[in-house]
């Protein structure tokens, strides 16, 4: 193309601006993704729940609850008769917090029991999701059991946290 | 069309501040999006902190006085204060004009919560006589200007009583 034709600044314009919106573009991209992240780790992490996880930990190892289900791969302890307990203190905390727990599953650490739960929650995108992450995120290898909570804050979001046990049956 | 060069001078001005304009617009669009996203989260995260600070710590000490006096025996509260009577001891959790959060037992702790949060309250589950087997919830709320949620801090413990 030749200096002096009709058009080239024209073409110029074109080129630069394409440039400077996929530039652009991919920034705002980026952006959301940041913001994305920055949501899941908050919904994920949750320290409400971490506490509720560490407390139905307590309840089990006291009343010696984790020889009972050693054979099962996986319990949900708000059924009824698995856990009057877990249950009391599930009552006790959504009488008297503004927040409300919807699930705790007891589960060995290993992939089968989460896909056992996954099945079960046919319409539940939320735990589906959740489920999802902790399957790429968990070395199972490294701990006995896991306790997963739901919890729910007043908004259309739910939390989650899932606590890791060991051996010595301390997080 | 037959425009002379002027003429399509004009039109490549015209076309090209067109476009530069509708770049720069989204430019300041991103760029507002990216201030405010990093401002919500940098408040979101510094809320977030005091009030894992706070949980953990408080919930610490009082678990530590539980077991060295006794369990808890009684409580009284105030809108500001909460008084703990253990069966051998006594604490309190207390706010301070300063938006401070302090437990006064047999170890201390302070916590100044974040300066966006007001309104800040200290409440508990049950107040009088508390029992051996109890649970026992003390909350911190506060109303908070800059997040979705307003601030709930729940610090539970599990009362052995011995006296």
């Amino acid at each position: 193309m030749k200096l002096n034709k009709k058009g080239f600044m024209l073409a110029e314009v074109v080129i630069v601006a394409s440039v400077v919106s996929t530039v652009l573009v991919f920034l705002y991209i980026s952006l959301n993704r940041m913001s994305s992240a920055f949501d899941k780790r908050n919904r994920y992490y949750d320290i409400d729940a971490m506490y509720i996880t560490m407390e139905v930990n307590n309840i089990l190892i006291k009343n010696n609850n984790l020889d009972d289900y050693s054979n099962d791969n996986y319990k949900d302890l708000l059924a009824d008769n698995i856990n009057d307990e877990v249950i009391k203190f599930k009552n006790f905390y959504n009488n008297n917090t503004s927040y409300t727990i919807n699930k705790v599953y007891y589960l060995k650490s290993d992939a089968v029991p989460l896909e056992e739960i996954n099945s079960l929650t046919i319409n539940d995108d939320n735990l589906k999701d959740y489920i999802k992450y902790l399957e790429d995120k968990i070395e199972f290898d490294k701990y006995k059991y896991l306790i997963i909570v739901e919890l729910s804050k007043g908004n259309d979001d739910v939390y989650y946290y899932t606590l890791k046990v060991g051996e010595t049956n301390e997080p | 069309m037959n425009l002379n060069r002027r003429g399509y001078l004009a039109v490549e001005v015209i076309l090209a501040s067109v476009v530069a304009i509708s770049i720069a617009i989204f430019l300041m669009e991103i760029t507002i999006k990216l201030v405010n996203v990093t401002d919500d989260a940098y408040i979101d995260t510094e809320i977030l902190t005091d009030k894992a600070l706070i949980t953990k710590n408080i919930k610490k000490l009082l678990e530590d006085d539980i077991e060295e006096n006794g369990g808890i025996s009684s409580i009284t509260c105030t809108d500001t204060s909460c008084q703990i009577n253990f069966c051998s001891n006594s604490s309190s959790i207390e706010l301070d004009n300063n938006n401070q959060i302090t437990y006064n037992g047999t170890n201390n702790y302070d916590k100044t919560l974040n300066k966006n949060l007001s309104n800040i309250k200290i409440t508990t589950n049950k107040t009088g006589n508390i029992d051996n087997g109890d649970y026992v919830l003390f909350k911190i709320t506060a109303d908070s200007k800059f997040t979705k949620e307003n601030f709930e801090a729940n610090i539970i413990v599990y009362n052995n009583k011995t006296c």
